[in-house]
């Protein structure tokens, strides 16, 4: 026996073209994403939609209706309609469907609460499956996020280690060529790193070159100086190299003891002081036996 | 607490202290007085305080280290201190304790020579 909503179904299916235009003209009118789309093109979707609701009360069976719903749900949330446009839309094609259903009855057809139900029912499935697509496409988007974050982090540990070069140049002197702006993470980085060399390599002489570091304020300053006082407290010896006149300016304004550290003009004199500071040292490093 | 006493080596007139454990109020303390009066009991030229085995310091070790320093600099000593560990040097330097009168060497091996090389220098030995 044909039942109540079946009939309805098949209704629906009879008069597919009816008032279809305005409810295009509707839908339209909700967003750009609407707006943009070739009106034939939304009148084909729209009325697909409806057919595929038609169907789905005619032959009691949602699962043609479901995936219909969740394939034009993705295809919505990947052309970037907004969730809004989604549900405006949604409400509108409810309305027509009750519209329609206004002149169902009208025709005498008997209609029970159990059918309205069962009606309410089939367009509550459409609706959520047609939102569905959005919440795939946010957690796509934030899973992209995520690798995106890695990715950073990724790259932000190899500037880590490349804006600390050590070069162990020759036994008990390494080479510290500072290139780039240094701010207050990278003054850490710089010191921990360094630190850590020179307890590594037992370095007796450290050369740190400021030639490549565009700018040296009196907080940068105020980092090398740090730097170069923790670099002695571990035992070692500090040569500042590549001080401009800028530079120097900035270290006599901050008043800053400098007698613990050596200040030469550029690479080869510290190279040169270095070596000679090793030399004079060996004497007694000549009868003990390498490696601390 | 007589057990967590630090010990205190004489090598010729250097004294040679290792701190090996953490370094607690009470003991820190006690450390500091045997060394100042060990140092008075031998005259001795130097000091050298090894710091390898100490991982951290907070400012109270850190204000204790920069005392021992001084008032052993103030009897005529020479202080070296050793084998400080990165950690450590940063904290210090960001306490503001940087122990200007302090010389430092890399480990006790090279604190020794330079120990060495400093009383040549200065022909202190009686010989």
């Amino acid at each position: 026996m044909t039942t109540e909503i079946q009939l309805f179904g098949a209704f629906l299916n009879e008069h597919l073209d009816d008032g279809l235009d305005q409810l295009v003209d509707h839908v339209t009118q909700i967003g750009e994403h609407y707006q943009a789309m070739p009106q034939n093109d939304l009148r084909h979707a729209l009325r697909q939609s409806l057919q595929h609701i038609a169907d789905s009360l005619v032959h009691n069976d949602r699962a043609a209706l479901t995936a219909y719903t969740q394939a034009l749900s993705q295809k919505r949330a990947a052309a970037s309609f907004t969730l809004l446009e989604a549900i405006a839309a949604m409400d509108l094609f409810r309305i027509y469907v009750l519209d329609r259903l206004d002149v169902f009855r009208q025709d005498g057809a008997s209609w029970s609460l159990a059918a309205q139900r069962q009606l309410e029912d089939v367009l509550r499935v459409f609706g959520n499956y047609f939102v569905s697509g959005f919440d795939t496409a946010l957690q796509q988007a934030r899973a992209e996020l995520r690798m995106q974050a890695e990715q950073l982090e990724a790259q932000h540990r190899t500037i880590r280690d490349l804006s600390t070069p050590i070069l162990p140049v020759y036994e008990g002197i390494i080479v510290v060529p500072l290139v780039g702006l240094i701010d207050s993470y990278r003054a850490t980085q710089i010191m921990e790193h360094l630190l850590q060399s020179i307890t590594t390599y037992q370095s007796d002489i450290v050369i740190v070159d400021i030639t490549g570091v565009p700018v040296v304020d009196t907080n940068v300053m105020n980092y090398l100086l740090q730097t170069a006082r923790a670099v002695r407290l571990v035992g070692a010896q500090i040569v500042l190299v590549g001080i401009s006149a800028e530079v120097a300016q900035t270290i006599v304004h901050l008043g800053a003891d400098l007698s613990n550290i050596s200040t030469l003009a550029n690479l080869q004199e510290s190279l040169q002081y270095a070596l000679q500071q090793m030399r004079q040292r060996m004497p007694r490093h000549l009868y003990q036996s390498k490696g601390g | 607490m007589d057990s967590l006493r630090i010990p205190i080596l004489k090598i010729g007139d250097v004294l040679i202290a290792s701190i090996q454990v953490a370094l607690h109020d009470a003991s820190a303390v006690q450390f500091k007085d045997d060394l100042l009066q060990k140092i008075h009991d031998t005259k001795a030229r130097g000091v050298i305080v090894d710091l390898t085995a100490l991982d951290v310091v907070d400012s109270f070790i850190g204000r204790l280290i920069a005392d021992i320093a001084a008032m052993a600099g103030l009897m005529g000593t020479r202080v070296v201190l050793t084998g400080l560990q990165p950690a450590v040097a940063i904290t210090l330097v960001e306490l503001g304790l940087e122990l200007p009168r302090v010389l430092t060497a890399l480990n006790l091996e090279k604190g020794l020579a330079m120990m060495q090389s400093l009383t040549e220098e200065s022909g202190d030995d009686a010989s």
